[in-house]
């Protein structure tokens, strides 16, 4: 049952990147390894993907965005580390609504 | 009516397979023993899917390397080896990080395009990514006994993990991680965590065919794909189409070892004695499974699933946690099908994939060289029975 689900988050996730997405299920997470940050400007880029298909994610952070567990600013994070978003739709853009990091680095 | 057999009869049908050890031998192309009947015809099916040779008509493309999952896996079964090598390419930064270059269309270079591909954008294949450090290329494994792989616990792949060499036997085996943090086994680099994923992907990225799990075409380094290109609408194949090949790759059985008398028998104690063991884990044992012929299955495998230093000779690129010169202990079962060897192919026999052995395994590459020419024959022996 965990791996049956994990597949299905894993789905929901690549739909969810999936440039011409028609449905646009409600409250997504993407967890990922971060490509690119930019704290001021409250942008994130993810790489995930399924097997070695792997995708670029977009996610809007706001500049206010903390790390939750931690309370620390979204600058605290860097290039490498590996994240989980949880998000909502603002109309095709995907929204932090809180970010935590995953520690196994 | 067909009559039962008689007692003596069956006496001696029970006599005949004591004699025999009880056990049929598991021949290349196989399921593994203790499949339900639903569970082989499964298998079957999911055969099919794998050998269907995709058209552009049926989703290949517009990038691909092959037109088939059997046309890389196909020698001398479907499942077993190929000749056909791949172009991988990531960069490795100077903090240590790895890009996977997933916003230049990933780590998987394809080879061919479609002719509509070509047509429009003038290209045979996939443009080389401009951030790369790195190329590397990839021989097609036999992908025997991936199932019972894949029911390994992480926990026991951690388990067997040594990052620091605490033991100080040379030998600091990692667990690599895929970029959502889960435990990786899968691959050159054990970057992918669990085989249907590795399937998933492998539809798309080797032969342009999406599905449910990966709804999306690969971008051309990173660009969209021309409009017109690639009208077969998403995804190319169906959940169960892709569920019966999983099914196949998951059933396929590692084939059982030869008889190992005499040199070989002496050559699998010389595997032991001379550190090869350390890495080529002869033996896993699979965790609770929801399948039967998977549940708590002992299984020759030798591998450990880790990540290991093999040097600078070997290195190539980077993938998830693995630095360039770190591979994944490659599993050696149906090695003796195998007609070139390493990830790349670049060794033509066994005895120079050994000696190509650097880093973690230079110790043993080094024992190995300095048996005397029957024990170095005798090893060698035992590998071909694998």
């Amino acid at each position: 049952m965990k791996r049956i689900a994990t597949i299905l988050l894993l789905a929901l996730a690549s739909t969810l990147l999936a440039q011409d997405t028609q449905r646009q299920p409600a409250n997504p997470y993407v967890q990922g390894t971060i490509h690119a940050i930019q704290a001021r400007s409250g942008s994130l880029d993810l790489v995930t993907g399924v097997g070695m298909a792997l995708r670029v994610a977009h996610v809007t952070a706001p500049p206010t965005a903390r790390l939750a567990a931690a309370g620390v600013p979204l600058s605290a994070l860097k290039r490498g580390d590996i994240v989980r978003v949880q998000c909502h739709w603002s109309g095709k853009q995907l929204v932090a609504d809180r970010i935590d990091t995953v520690g196994v680095r | 009516m067909r009559r039962a057999p008689s007692t003596p009869a069956c006496l001696l049908l029970l006599l005949g397979l004591i004699a025999s050890g009880c056990t049929k031998p598991v021949h290349p192309g196989d399921p593994i023993s203790g499949l339900t009947r639903e569970q082989l015809d499964r298998f079957r099916r999911g055969r099919a899917v794998f050998d269907t040779v995709f058209t552009p008509e049926r989703g290949l493309g517009p990038l691909f390397n092959a037109a088939a999952c059997g046309e890389c896996h196909e020698n001398p079964v479907s499942g077993a080896f190929g000749d056909e090598i791949e172009v991988h390419a990531t960069a490795f930064h100077p903090d240590g990080n790895c890009d996977p270059l997933a916003a230049e269309g990933g780590p998987v270079i394809q080879q061919n395009a479609t002719p509509a591909l070509k047509a429009a954008l003038g290209i045979d294949k996939e443009p080389s990514p401009k951030d790369a450090t790195a190329l590397a290329h990839r021989s097609s494994p036999a992908i025997f006994g991936r199932g019972l792989l894949d029911a390994v616990p992480d926990s026991d792949i951690v388990s067997y993990a040594d990052p620091d060499d605490r033991n100080h036997d040379g030998i600091s085996g990692r667990v690599n991680r895929f970029v959502d943090g889960r435990v990786g086994r899968f691959g050159r680099k054990a970057f992918v965590p669990a085989l249907d994923e590795f399937n998933a992907g492998a539809f798309v990225i080797e032969m342009g065919v999406t599905n449910p799990a990966v709804p999306t075409e690969e971008s051309i380094g990173g660009d969209s794909i021309p409009q017109g290109v690639d009208p077969t609408p998403e995804p190319e194949i169906n959940q169960e189409a892709l569920d019966l090949t999983n099914d196949f790759v998951r059933f396929l059985a590692p084939p059982s070892p030869l008889r190992q008398n005499g040199a070989a028998g002496r050559g699998r104690r010389l595997f032991d004695r001379i550190g090869c063991a350390s890495c080529h884990f002869p033996t896993l044992r699979t965790g609770k499974n929801a399948v039967r012929a998977l549940d708590r299955k002992k299984f020759f495998a030798y591998t450990d699933l880790l990540l290991h230093d093999m040097g600078p000779d070997l290195a190539d690129i980077c993938l998830g946690l693995a630095t360039p010169s770190e591979f994944r202990t490659e599993p050696l079962v149906g090695v003796r099908l195998a007609k070139h060897f390493l990830h790349d192919g670049r060794a033509d026999s066994l005895e120079q994939a050994i000696e190509l052995h650097g880093g973690e395994g230079s110790g043993a590459r080094d024992r190995f060289k300095a048996l005397e020419p029957k024990d170095r024959k005798a090893l060698l022996a035992f590998l071909k029975t694998l």
